[in-house]
């Protein structure tokens, strides 16, 4: 597994993962399925549809764990503010 | 003059997104009447294509359009176009480099800037976008790509008139955030279903946007 989850207190790596993956596995459920995602594996970049990622997050490959990785630190940021942030000073942009 | 060289290999989906961007690059310099630019397309994006081509135009901003990893930046059907290695190096000396692939910013951007390269502006994790049509059929500006490659060729167009590295790094990030703003009060069903996705790419191609070497360098 390449998928490096935050620890958390009074949590093993293995839960938070799995608490990670069913996250993003539910926020993907409520996607458009005529999603189309571009990122670079150890293959080139490729595209993947909804019904492809589900699949690749599923099974903690490598595309399905950047994807957690990209949605999680997202999240992080959403939740200490950092995007507000920006979006408070849409104005000044 | 301002004279540029870009390498535009097109060869699958991805980067034949980045060929569509990069049509506007080209009209946009064109349109400044002081920048010229060569565009290595297809088959001739190669190291020993841009080699020559570098050796006989000497630009002083070089453009690298297609994958990467975090030692070396790939051309047509992935070849090797420029790596880490020492020989490759050498005719990115004393140019600006804007390389739009995956990586490239976490070692190879060091490495360039260590054997002269003025200054590098690139990604140190993994490049990435949403497209809402095929390359291959879609006409015009791809609106969901649009929020991910805008901001990202912004760096070569305000260099291309004139800006400093630093100024033009800068202005691509503002031209993230404005993305990150257009994705949050856009009322489009298709933008709104898909927003903490779009928002997420264009976050992590925000904070992994990296300029190396000397700011105030100009083209």
């Amino acid at each position: 597994m390449n998928y490096q989850s935050y620890k958390r207190d009074g949590m093993n790596e293995a839960d938070v993962i799995t608490q990670e993956q069913e996250v993003v596995l539910a926020q993907l459920g409520a996607a458009s399925p005529e999603l189309h995602f571009f990122v670079g594996t150890s293959e080139g970049t490729k595209s993947y549809t909804k019904k492809e990622l589900i699949k690749h997050v599923g099974q903690l490959d490598e595309v399905g764990c950047e994807f957690i990785k990209t949605q999680m630190e997202f999240l992080r940021s959403f939740q200490n503010g950092e995007i507000a942030d920006i979006l408070a000073s849409a104005v000044e942009l | 003059m301002k004279i540029v060289v870009a390498t535009d290999p097109g060869h699958d989906k991805a980067t034949k997104h980045l060929s569509h961007w990069m049509l506007d690059i080209l009209n946009h310099a064109k349109s400044l009447g002081d920048v010229e630019m060569s565009v290595l397309q297809g088959g001739d994006a190669t190291q020993s294509k841009l080699t020559k081509m570098v050796e006989a135009r000497n630009p002083s901003l070089i453009v690298l359009n297609g994958h990467g990893t975090q030692d070396l930046v790939m051309g047509f059907n992935n070849a090797i176009l420029v790596s880490t290695d020492e020989k490759t190096l050498k005719i990115f000396a004393k140019k600006i480099v804007h390389a739009l692939a995956c990586e490239s910013g976490k070692q190879l951007g060091a490495v360039m800037i260590k054997f002269g390269t003025k200054a590098f502006v690139g990604y140190t994790e993994k490049f990435e976008f949403y497209a809402e049509a095929d390359p291959f059929t879609s006409t015009g500006k791809d609106r969901i790509a649009s929020y991910f490659l805008d901001p990202a060729n912004t760096v070569v167009k305000c260099l291309c008139e004139g800006d400093d590295a630093r100024t033009a790094y800068g202005k691509s990030q503002d031209e993230y955030k404005k993305s990150l703003v257009a994705i949050y009060t856009s009322t489009d069903s298709y933008i709104a279903t898909n927003r903490q996705f779009l928002a997420a790419s264009v976050w992590k191609n925000l904070n992994s946007q990296t300029l190396l070497g000397d700011g105030a360098a100009t083209v």
